[in-house]
């Protein structure tokens, strides 16, 4: 006791209770002050990218939400419509009917090609020759048509305006030259189909948003006649299914 | 002679003036600055475990919102057909050849001396068309009628083939570039 006492009353106590206190401080500056401020900046940094991540994915989940409630469920019926899932040569010929039948032209003759028909993993990782630029397959058709000049020229705009989607390659027009202002025409078609996604992206991947064009398109496809619906009831044979069409049916 | 005083205890010993103002400061000062560590401690810490409390926060309800995001991938299926459908479908629609309005406007064109025997029209905007002209006069007008649409209606003007027919009209192969591919 009395050697510390002695050390207490010497000059060289203070100092070594300088000493002291500066190594405590110093260990816990290395060992915990330092490290708890680098820890705080890789937490901050992780926060912000938890909260950007939690406000897309709540956003995506609201959207999904929404979708649930049935908010894409019409423009998703009109664009299957317009754009159908499925290879189905039935459905396109009675469109073409009923687009004769409207417009009161003739048609002479079909001719389809139907390319491959069978699903992809039968026949292997050969896609359907599908449009470069539309993202969309197609069909090949060609018809033979017969009227007068004003009742084709009907056909055409109207194929151009209704459901399901025809697209027109050529046209080939005779005038024949009677009083009736006749025209015997060949066509070439393109019927469109688009085979369903069967995959969808991760848990995180953002949702490709509707650009106003294609939000406005797809409000303006409510208007367009539906000629297959027209002739559904006559409707004869049964839809070629394409792949796993019937995943994310509406 | 007077008698002095000694130290004889050696052990105390007294502190310089130097020494007694440290520890003065020391003893002044160093609880002051002590309690500031001790405070920037308090509030590093404490941040840190703020900070470390909204990150579990945070990551729980993104791994619930991912887990509700995952029950309803048929809903993510239906929207990702519908936005690929649209973009074909925009595709289609904004690209169509106007044949209709090409076809008219080489109706247009006919008369009692010119009129069209067969026209071929295709997406990319070629245009074969076969007319039969009764005379040069109608030859010269329907010439000016199509220089007139050069420009506006047609782009390129090929005259193919010009034969004399019997009768003597003629037959007239034109190949036109008309039109370009539009919403219709």
């Amino acid at each position: 006791m009395s050697t510390l006492k002695n050390f207490q009353e010497s000059k060289y106590s203070i100092y070594a209770y300088l000493s002291i206190v500066a190594v405590i401080v110093f260990a816990l500056s290395v060992f915990l002050l330092i490290p708890t401020t680098q820890n705080i900046f890789t937490v901050r940094d992780s926060l912000k990218q938890n909260r950007t991540d939690l406000e897309t994915l709540t956003g995506k989940l609201n959207l999904l939400k929404s979708i649930a409630a049935g908010s894409i469920t019409n423009f998703s019926r009109d664009a299957q419509k317009a754009l159908p899932n499925e290879k189905s040569p039935s459905a396109i010929m009675n469109a073409l009917d009923n687009l004769s039948i409207n417009t009161q032209i003739g048609i002479d003759g079909y001719g389809f090609t139907l390319g491959m028909v069978s699903t992809q993993s039968a026949a292997g990782v050969t896609a359907p020759a599908a449009a470069k630029t539309t993202g969309a397959d197609v069909i090949n058709i060609n018809i033979k048509t017969r009227g007068t000049a004003d009742q084709f020229k009907k056909f055409v705009t109207d194929m151009q305006h209704t459901r399901p989607l025809f697209d027109i390659s050529s046209i080939n027009v005779n005038f024949l030259g009677d009083a009736n202002k006749s025209v015997a025409s060949d066509l070439t078609l393109l019927a469109y189909y688009q085979t369903p996604i069967t995959r969808i992206g991760s848990t995180e991947s953002i949702l490709p948003e509707f650009t106003e064009t294609e939000s406005k398109l797809l409000q303006s496809l409510t208007d367009m006649p539906d000629l297959a619906e027209m002739l559904a009831s006559q409707a004869t044979g049964a839809a070629v299914t394409v792949g796993k069409s019937d995943l994310f049916s509406f | 002679m007077a008698s002095r005083e000694i130290n004889l205890i050696t052990r105390k010993r007294k502190l310089t003036p130097e020494v007694m103002r440290l520890r003065a400061g020391l003893i002044k000062y160093m609880p002051l600055g002590l309690g500031i560590y001790a405070l920037i401690l308090a509030i590093i810490f404490g941040y840190s475990f703020y900070l470390n409390r909204q990150l579990d926060q945070v990551t729980s309800e993104v791994a619930s919102t991912k887990s509700q995001i995952d029950a309803m991938r048929v809903e993510e299926g239906k929207y990702l057909i519908l936005k690929s459908k649209s973009l074909s479908l925009t595709k289609i629609l904004n690209n169509r050849y106007p044949y209709v309005e090409t076809m008219e406007y080489f109706q247009s064109l006919e008369n009692p001396n010119t009129q069209i025997n067969s026209l071929k029209l295709t997406e990319a905007g070629d245009v074969q068309i076969q007319i039969a002209v009764k005379d040069s006069t109608a030859l010269n007008d329907l010439v000016n009628s199509l220089l007139a649409g050069a420009g506006t209606k047609l782009q390129r003007i090929d005259l193919n083939s010009i034969n004399y027919q019997d009768d003597g009209s003629i037959a007239l192969g034109l190949t036109v570039a008309a039109g370009g591919r539009k919403r219709v």
